[in-house]
């Protein structure tokens, strides 16, 4: 049988140091935190420290669990926040990776967002509309959209100018709009 | 739809939603998740055991076992204490494993007889009875589990105060050992009269047990959690201790340090009238909890405490003293533990043994056996051979049908054992069982 927490029963565990909550979010959020620290550190860095990098999430978030709050947005987010913190500290350590665009540093401690509540269906939509895209906007979509990545890192992982990924984020954003109804 | 609001959005998907988005970007990528999971669990180990030592950490023992099914293997490593008081049941004054029934409030069952304490957990059944009949006249006594009628409990040993009140422990009597199970419901037969009795289930250690564990560091190799928890009983706040050993045949015998370490035990076969023993109790020290001056608050064993061994106590330390608890030693033992030593006895003389006994946490060696008499013989056995000087054995229990009489002396470090058979005897089949040890674990829990 495996023990299920809401976000808030998982934050008050780890608040209280419960083990067994530190062991489900390891289990629950491994793959989100992953595919952010990698996106960031691969390929320069290889899986060893990627994969410490990940586990240095966790251990952060064990840690800094206070600082957590509910009303800024999810834990997921939050956890997402700590992994660029992260991961761009790990860059930092290779030698050859030391210049850091200063965008990134300043918005690593904040993951302010307007917590918003979502229909579900409108949730699938979304996804829906995102997968229609070609195989490039998808990825460019999740990860700037998702993981917060920054356009200019994109740029460099696309093999593209800034302005090409602003032009393809405009032109999805546009269809999803639409899509939505939004104004 | 401008960036910021587009983030939010996707920033406020449902996990799942998620999680299979985040499968497909990650096609081809192989994540180990053990590897992970390992990491991440050795940081918390490590840094955590850092932390320890400058405070110790208040526990919160997670409620259930499916908990335990998602901590899996590197949850015990870390917190090897608070994982293993889960499953601990405290009834009455003390604390049993696992499912446990007890008898909230004394039972009248007639004029005769009251029973005024009963607990029931695997491997352990107690009862407290007060009765104004003399002990022969109680007859057979026997307990019958109401959803197991084919086995039969008999009291195996008994002791009786000035106000008639009997303690009776019991055994499998169909079985003939001391496999008990937990039951609900059970007949109690005596006196030549059936009594049906319904027990109360006794609750676990939960989510919100406030447990302060003993810093797992100082006394990692010897396999002992420690860990304690204030309790409010009857108006009076009262002080738990809980023992968990990682050898599962383990039990706690006692709480503190023994003041003598000498034990004389003796056994006699009376042939028709059954066999006679007794062995010198264990007295410990008093326990204390001490607060930040230094102030000693003695822990006091409860005036009529039931259950064996006591692990509730009470204290009059102030409430809102920052309070640590001190436990210099615990005595338990290893009923598991059967080795058998046959002996040549020497005609005259003496000849050596050399035979290693393994009581698992510690070791003793059978010296020496040395013809005394016609009649007589003693052997000697060295205790404490495995190189651990914080676990002492301090006795253990021995018998042979071979024999008609048997004393054996424990000291600091050795045994003696002195044996009376038949003239013309010249072996015996010696039973070693039932060690008991002093753990000198010296723990310090810090219950702020």
């Amino acid at each position: 049988m495996k023990l299920e927490y809401s976000q808030s029963a998982l934050v008050k565990a780890i608040k209280e140091k419960d083990v067994s909550a530190y062991s489900y979010m390891i289990e629950k959020y491994t793959k989100t935190i992953y595919c952010l620290a990698y996106h960031i550190l691969s390929p320069s860095m290889g899986k060893e420290e990627i994969e410490e990098c990940v586990a240095d999430v966790f251990y952060d978030a064990w840690v800094k669990i206070g600082q957590f709050d509910e009303e800024r947005g999810s834990f997921r987010t939050w956890l997402l926040t700590l992994t660029k913190y992260k991961a761009l500290t790990y860059r930092r350590k290779k030698p050859f990776l030391n210049s850091i665009a200063l965008e990134d540093v300043k918005d690593e401690a904040s993951y302010s967002i307007e917590n918003q509540f979502l229909l579900r269906q409108d949730q699938e939509k979304v996804i829906e509309i995102i997968n229609s895209f070609n195989p490039v906007d998808k990825e460019l979509f999740f990860r700037r959209y998702f993981f917060g990545e920054k356009i200019s890192d994109l740029a460099k992982s696309f093999n593209l100018s800034r302005s090409a990924i602003d032009n393809r984020l405009l032109r999805g954003r546009k269809i999803i709009k639409e899509a939505l109804g939004y104004e | 739809m401008n960036e910021e609001k587009l983030m939010n959005l996707l920033n406020s998907l449902d996990d799942d939603l998620v999680e299979k988005e985040i499968d497909k970007l990650l096609e081809g990528v192989e994540i180990d998740m053990e590897s992970i999971n390992k990491k991440a669990h050795d940081k918390l180990n490590s840094e955590s055991k850092k932390i320890r030592r400058r405070k110790k950490g208040l526990y919160v023992a997670a409620a259930c076992l499916a908990a335990v099914s998602v901590s899996s293997l590197y949850a015990k490593d870390i917190s090897k204490a608070v994982l293993s008081f889960l499953g601990k049941t405290p009834v009455y004054d003390t604390i049993v494993n696992g499912e446990a029934y007890y008898l909230k409030d004394s039972r009248k069952l007639d004029e005769h007889f009251i029973i005024d304490s009963f607990m029931v957990s695997k491997g352990k059944l107690e009862m407290e009875l007060v009765t104004d009949l003399p002990f022969e006249e109680l007859g057979d006594i026997y307990i019958i589990p109401k959803d197991n009628p084919d086995i039969v409990y008999f009291p195996a040993g008994y002791s009786v105060d000035e106000n008639n009140k009997y303690f009776l422990s019991f055994a499998n009597k169909t079985e003939e050992n001391y496999h008990i199970e937990p039951f609900k419901e059970f007949k109690f037969e005596i006196a030549g009269n059936t009594y049906e009795v319904s027990l109360d289930t006794a609750a676990r250690f939960d989510s919100e047990s406030e447990i302060y564990a003993a810093d797992e560091t100082d006394n990692n190799d010897l396999g002992v959690n420690m860990g304690a928890k204030f309790v409010e009983k009857d108006g009076k706040r009262m002080l738990q201790i809980i023992t968990a050993f990682e050898d599962s045949k383990l039990q706690l015998d006692k709480l503190g340090k023994p003041k003598n370490t000498d034990v004389s035990s003796e056994y006699e076969n009376l042939e028709k009238g059954g066999i006679r023993s007794s062995s010198t109790g264990v007295d410990t020290e008093t326990l204390y909890v001490q607060d930040q001056s230094g102030k000693r608050y003695s822990l006091d064993v409860p005036k009529d405490a039931k259950g064996r061994p006591v692990t509730l106590f009470e204290t009059k330390a102030p409430k809102d003293a920052e309070l640590t608890l001190k436990v210099p030693a615990i005595v338990a033992s290893n009923p598991a533990v059967q080795e058998q030593l046959k002996l040549a006895v020497p005609e005259e003389g003496e000849i050596s043994i050399d035979q290693e006994i393994d009581f698992g946490i510690q070791k003793v060696k059978a010296k020496s056996i040395k013809r005394l008499s016609s009649t007589s013989a003693s052997i000697e056995f060295e205790l404490d051979t495995l190189s651990n000087d914080k676990v002492h054995v301090r006795s253990f229990g021995f018998y042979s049908s071979d024999i008609k009489k048997a004393e054996g002396k424990f000291d600091a470090s050795k045994a003696v054992i002195t044996l009376e058979f038949k003239e013309g005897t010249d072996a015996v089949n010696l039973l070693i069982d039932y060690p008991e040890f002093v753990i000198d674990g010296d723990w310090a829990i810090n219950m702020y």
